[in-house]
């Protein structure tokens, strides 16, 4: 039995030698590793990573260095503010916002794929592309910008492909009080049509509310529009914003593209004008109301004078979202005739827990039978409920049950699932 | 080494390491985080609400018409969650979300500049006249200069960015 010393010795010289030969290893195997491709971008990166560290260092050494000098004098309570250096001007790496003058394109993808079925008489369980959606923006001047959304998408009943422009703007930013919008862009009606474009992956349910739903989708809302828009802040304490628009309006014979691209059929122009506001006091709070207004010549008939009334109150905040919008949509036809209004709203609530977020929207629609644009769309109604669960910070996954109720005709349950992602 | 010697040793050893009492009492907490911006920016003062719209792209312009042009340390860094958490109360991906979603409605034409370092950031700046930037920093370049928030300045009692 050897003496507890000589034990320790042996046991220190072990661990020493454990160490070493451990240390002569990992050396080895990272000599070993083939050496990586680094590019002068990242090398200037990191150079400059590695000159701001040797600042901090600088820095440490000198607080060390007055800790030292002031060792027995309490700390001061106050902690300077960022005292003024010197360096030599050097190029910024990584940076080209401002370089060269020449915009940058950015473009995004957003996509979705799904499946559906439904007890409606004649409907099949049907796999289904959804819009394949390039979103390009650039950055022209410090005011100027622009934007495009270019959806290519199957028709239900031909499947064959078609591609729509579906926003292309001009923005200028003249201040906080003034945004131009030139091109064509979501009409400023309520508030679901300008916070949620064509990217079902950015909207937490399956699909958009039947009143804002697009025009070749059986929307009854003019949701594009090709003109002007404007819009900015008229008090930035109390959280006041407005939107003006003017533009071609809507053709509403069939066979031709609703949104008037390049020829307006009459020379009346639509006009649209909102308020909303989101006061501080309240973040996540948002409310305001909006009136379209446009002369629509029908085919056959009479002109129709149209007039969309919205209103909205909207609550988003962390986990909670909590959607009202109503709208009333009121067609009057020229030479006297009353006026046919027709009543519509969603409300939708949703909240989130980690990845999943369940959500329930209730909708309707009341269109009169003598309505001379919408009557066969009639009486919708119904509640959708669904659940969206993040598979990561790109995609989703959303599955939806929805009952709707229409006037003297059967209900229709259906069932809908969809993986929406972002590239 | 006979035992007592050992023993000795180990406690010498023992007593030369540094306690974590003598850690926690010898050490300063970290510096403030100060609102820069460029120094020809005439504002001196901001408030917690201006600085809220501004990292959420809802005021775009300052007085005089120079735009807005924020620049943030990458996420992970201390400034950066600090900021996003005291004064907007959301994670780096909500903002990441937030951002993503006003670009898409055409709100802002892209996302906030991210850098690597405190120096890309100042040099941003420094090139930027309508720059603003959250820094823990002890130098600054000449040409910018520290916005007071809520009418104090980094290291004084109250000042709210730590």
């Amino acid at each position: 039995m050897h003496h507890p010393a000589i034990r320790f010795r042996v046991w220190l010289g072990r661990l020493l030698l454990l160490a070493t030969a451990s240390m002569v290893l990992t050396g080895m195997a990272a000599a070993q590793q083939t050496p990586a491709v680094i590019s002068a971008e990242d090398l200037r990166a990191l150079l400059q990573r590695l000159q701001d560290l040797e600042n901090q260092v600088a820095t440490l050494k000198a607080q060390v260095q007055s800790i030292t000098e002031k060792a027995g004098a309490p700390a001061p309570e106050a902690q300077p503010i960022p005292e003024q250096v010197s360096i030599e001007a050097t190029p910024m790496p990584g940076h080209t916002a401002e370089s060269g003058g020449i915009p940058r394109l950015r473009l995004r993808g957003y996509a979705d794929v799904g499946w559906s079925a439904s007890d409606l008489k004649g409907s099949t369980n049907s796999f289904a592309l959804g819009q394949f959606n390039l979103f390009i923006t650039s950055r022209l001047t410090d005011k100027a910008s622009f934007l495009s959304e270019t959806i290519i998408e199957a028709d239900h009943d031909t499947n064959n492909f078609g591609i729509d422009l579906e926003r292309m703007e001009l923005i200028y930013a003249v201040n906080d009080h003034l945004t131009f919008q030139f091109g064509r862009f979501h009409t400023g009606i309520g508030y679901y049509n300008t916070s949620y474009h064509h990217s079902t992956f950015i909207q937490n349910a399956l699909g958009r509310p039947f009143l804002f739903q697009f025009e070749d989708s059986g929307g009854i809302l003019p949701v594009h529009t090709v003109g002007i828009s404007a819009t900015g802040t008229l008090s930035s304490k109390l959280g006041l914003h407005y939107i003006a628009e003017i533009g071609n309006g809507r053709n509403p014979r069939a066979g031709v593209n609703p949104v008037q691209n390049v020829t307006d059929d009459n020379n009346g122009k639509a006009f649209n004008l909102g308020f909303f506001m989101r006061p501080d006091s309240a973040p996540g709070l948002q409310f305001g109301f909006s009136n379209y207004h446009d002369h629509i010549t029908p085919p056959a008939g009479v002109n129709v004078t149209e007039n969309i009334l919205v209103g909205h109150v909207i609550y988003q905040k962390g986990r909670l979202e909590f959607l009202n919008e109503a709208v009333l949509l009121r067609h009057t036809p020229a030479g006297g005739a009353p006026s046919i209004n027709t009543p519509g709203f969603y409300s939708q609530v949703s909240r989130s827990w980690g990845r999943y977020r369940p959500y329930f929207r209730y909708e309707y629609v009341n269109i009169p039978a003598r309505d001379p644009l919408l009557a066969d769309i009639a009486l919708l109604h119904g509640p959708k409920a669904g659940v969206r669960y993040e598979l990561n910070e790109f995609a989703a996954f959303k599955i939806e049950y929805e009952r709707t109720l229409r006037r003297s005709l059967d209900a229709v349950n259906s069932v809908r699932t969809q993986l929406s992602f972002a590239f | 080494m006979g035992k007592p010697k050992f023993v000795l040793a180990l406690v010498l050893v023992l007593a030369s390491a540094p306690s974590s009492s003598q850690t926690a009492r010898g050490a300063k907490g970290p510096i403030d985080i100060a609102v820069i911006v460029n120094a020809s920016n005439p504002l001196n003062d901001v408030s917690a609400s201006d600085l809220r719209k501004m990292l959420m792209g809802d005021r775009r312009f300052w007085k005089g018409n120079v735009q807005v042009k924020l620049v943030l340390r990458e996420p992970g860094a201390r400034e950066r969650d600090q900021i996003l958490t005291y004064l907007l109360k959301l994670s780096n991906r909500e903002f990441a979300e937030q951002w993503r979603a006003k670009v898409f409605r055409g709100e802002a034409a892209e996302e906030p500049l991210s850098v690597f370092s405190d120096t890309v950031a100042q040099e941003y700046l420094r090139n930027t006249p309508g720059g603003i930037t959250f820094l823990a920093t002890k130098k600054l370049l000449p040409e910018l200069k520290v916005l007071k928030l809520e009418g104090k300045l980094p290291g004084e009692s109250g000042y709210a960015l730590k």
